[in-house]
């Protein structure tokens, strides 16, 4: 090995391998950053077209312009803010602005993206206009609204909490009449693989089709997946609220069931009114 | 006692010529008879994780045998620069920009995959193996053996990890590479999968096993 | 307060980063054999995971993650692709410092530790823990927490270990699975324990 340095040496060695690291890696980061970004919003919108029913064949299969072109093509956003009144970006964009976002880049982009980019910022904007995250927050929800040939044949909203280990993302989709689920998809999880992480299993995502979030009496029920077989211990009109569980993963299924039926009493209110209006 | 026993090893001097026998030993050593995980106990850590499955098994095995024949090479290459004073936070400096950029080819190219591997491709900067090779292996020999023992020990953790997917794949969920291979028809006589062989403690019991197997059939021997 | 205790016994039993998350293998496989070396190594686990969670958290959080840099100025900055290095540079230097006090205070401790006190830098309990309360979301106490208690049950692991070694010696055990082997299952068995403690919550 090398003889012992004198310490300006020492420090030159170390400057110079800390410049070079740092160049490297920053210039992979910049080059790859576009494509990265990309992937995670393909990832989204993918589990989105597969809540409303399109097979994870078909959409894996296409390429990354075909899914967005269908995602452009068959949905519609709506944005409602913590009154469940109807919103726009307008706001959001006013304060990404006073983070030196080009307006123009924002203009550019979709609901869902500057939604997605105020969420991240939300904290820091709290803090700078001196409020509570809570008070600052306009809790605005996203609703994908899916009109595969004009009128409307699903609404997709977005569910997110904690499973076992780590959180758990997916989107739910509703039949139009805001009661019967048309389908579950389930993305970034961290679920132990061949346990908690069967969630993304076909066999337990079919089966909440045609569960009733509802009780015939218009209370919100959600639906619940319970330990063992559904069937087994549920008839009737209680059978369309319960779904069968997976064997040795109780704890994952209890996490999606609370930010599940948390998730849809959030929207219920937006919701009731929808179905108030036909 | 396994970077100590690891340095014993080390070979001072390597001879001129390329593909040697000394070179193919240096290489193929690290498979079986000195294996990194079995025998010198190195990179037992972040790896095990991945394994319950054999998809991100093999990815974690190809982006573990990348960053440690890069790391080997580059450390080999400056190695008469390094001050040893500041040695291990240049080498891991080095390590973890191999890392990183691993890390960010993966989230561009192959994003199911890092999705998958999540926190785990960050941890093979703490992978014994790398920065054991590094200081037993690479801070004294030339670049080309360097770069032949970080592939060498590479792929031989490979062959561990992959024993270790492989086996609990197949007992815990009956499939491997996610494709069924275990027939309905033997469920339906009453067959289950093991569940243990999915959850953590599986990993350190097959892992036993064949640290087992491997020794008697080596017979290195511990007392 | 009571979120902190809940954090605390998850890191310690029911996520115990060895048996859980199998981080922290190699030093605890190696320096398992005597209860007093493996107590050494603990408590300085502890203690570097102890500065370098808050460290971490404060470089993450002031330095490194989309947006960070606002108080510079710099609201649209992220240098979350640096987070790797930065926090091993920091790990390295907190393992220098334990080192040098460690061979000063206790030299005959520090003897006994060799080569893995070194290699604490690249224990993967330490570097995990970092990773883990990034995507855990936890702020400065709750990060400071988890850093303790999971050096804290890396601790408990090892030591249970070393006290089970002991005894071993007593015990006739086949010859290929002498050393390691044994120690692996014995690993399994006490994860299988820890794993009794999954669902508890606080």
């Amino acid at each position: 090995m090398s003889k012992a340095k004198s310490n300006k040496q020492v420090y030159i060695f170390a400057i110079i391998v800390c410049v070079a690291c740092s160049v490297i890696l920053a210039g992979a980061a910049t080059l790859l950053q576009p494509r990265q970004a990309v992937n995670v919003k393909l990832d989204i919108v993918k589990n989105i077209l597969v809540a409303v029913g399109h097979t994870a064949e078909e959409v894996n299969s296409a390429t990354p312009k075909q899914v967005f072109d269908m995602y452009a093509a068959e949905f519609s956003e709506t944005l409602v803010d913590a009154e469940n009144q109807g919103a726009d970006s307008t706001f959001m964009k006013q304060e990404l602005i006073t983070l030196s976002y080009p307006r123009q880049q924002l203009d550019d982009m979709g609901l869902s993206d500057i939604l997605r980019i105020f969420n991240s910022k939300k904290e820091l904007l709290a803090r700078r206009s001196k409020k509570s995250l809570e008070q600052y927050d306009p809790g605005y929800k996203l609703i994908h609204i899916w009109k595969p040939s004009g009128s409307i044949e699903a609404y997709v909203i977005p569910i997110e909490g904690y499973g076992l280990w780590d959180i758990i993302k997916g989107y739910v989709a509703l039949e139009p009449n805001l009661n019967t689920i048309k389908g579950i998809s389930f993305y970034e999880h961290k679920e132990t693989p061949g346990l908690g992480a069967r969630i993304t299993e076909d066999w337990f995502k079919e089966q909440f089709k045609g569960k009733q979030i509802l009780e015939p009496s218009g209370e919100l029920a959600s639906v619940t997946i319970v330990r063992g077989v559904a069937s087994d211990q549920y008839s009737g009109s209680d059978l369309t609220h319960h779904v069968d569980g997976i064997s040795g993963a109780t704890l994952t299924c209890k996490g999606i069931n609370q930010f599940l039926s948390a998730t849809l009493a959030t929207y219920e209110p937006f919701f009731a009114t929808l179905r108030k209006a036909g | 006692m396994s970077v100590a026993e690891a340095v014993v090893e080390v070979q001072a001097k390597a001879k001129p010529d390329w593909f040697g026998k000394k070179q193919k030993k240096t290489l193929t050593d690290p498979f079986w008879d000195n294996n990194p995980i079995t025998l010198q106990v190195l990179g037992i850590c972040s790896a095990l994780a991945v394994t319950s499955q054999l998809k991100p098994t093999v990815v974690m095995c190809i982006a573990l045998t990348i960053v440690l024949t890069g790391s080997n090479f580059v450390i080999s290459v400056i190695r008469r620069h390094i001050p040893s004073k500041i040695r291990i936070i240049v080498m891991l400096s080095i390590v973890s920009t191999l890392v990183t950029l691993v890390d960010q080819i993966l989230k561009a190219y192959a994003f199911d995959m890092s999705k998958e591997l999540s926190v785990f491709v960050g941890l093979i900067i703490t992978n014994c193996i790398v920065l054991g090779r590094a200081e037993a292996f690479a801070m004294a020999n030339k670049p080309w053996p360097s770069l032949l023992d970080g592939l060498g020990n590479g792929l031989g953790y490979s062959v561990i990890l992959l024993m270790v997917g492989f086996g609990r794949e197949l007992f815990g969920s009956g499939s491997l590479f996610g494709f069924q291979v275990i027939p309905q028809a033997l469920y339906d006589m009453g067959y289950v999968n093991v569940g243990l062989m999915v959850l953590p403690p599986g990993a350190f019991i097959l892992l036993g096993l064949i640290i087992w197997v491997q020794k008697q059939s080596s017979k290195q021997f511990e007392e | 307060m009571v979120e902190l205790i809940s954090i605390a016994t998850k890191a310690i039993f029911v996520e115990n980063i060895l048996l859980a998350f199998f981080l922290g293998m190699c030093s605890f496989l190696a320096c398992s054999k005597k209860i007093e070396t493996a107590t050494g190594l603990g408590l300085a686990v502890i203690f570097v995971l102890g500065v370098t969670a808050p460290v971490n958290w404060l470089i993450n959080h002031y330095l490194l993650r989309d947006g960070a840099l606002a108080w510079l100025g710099y609201p649209n900055v992220n240098l979350s692709f640096l987070q790797f290095i930065c926090y091993i540079a920091t790990i390295a230097a907190m393992v220098q410092l334990v080192e040098m006090v460690m061979d000063k205070f206790t030299p005959a401790l520090y003897q006994a530790l060799g080569i893995f006190l070194p290699l604490i830098a690249v224990n993967c309990a330490i570097l995990g823990t970092s990773l883990f309360m990034g995507t855990k979301g936890y702020d400065f106490t709750e990060s400071t927490v988890f850093g303790l208690s999971s050096g804290f049950g890396w601790l408990l692991a090892i030591v249970a270990m070393a006290a089970i070694r002991t005894k071993l010696q007593y015990s006739n055990i086949p010859h290929g699975l002498r050393g390691l082997g044994i120690t692996m299952l014995i690993t399994g068995l006490m994860a299988l324990g820890f794993m009794s403690f999954i669902g508890i919550n606080l």
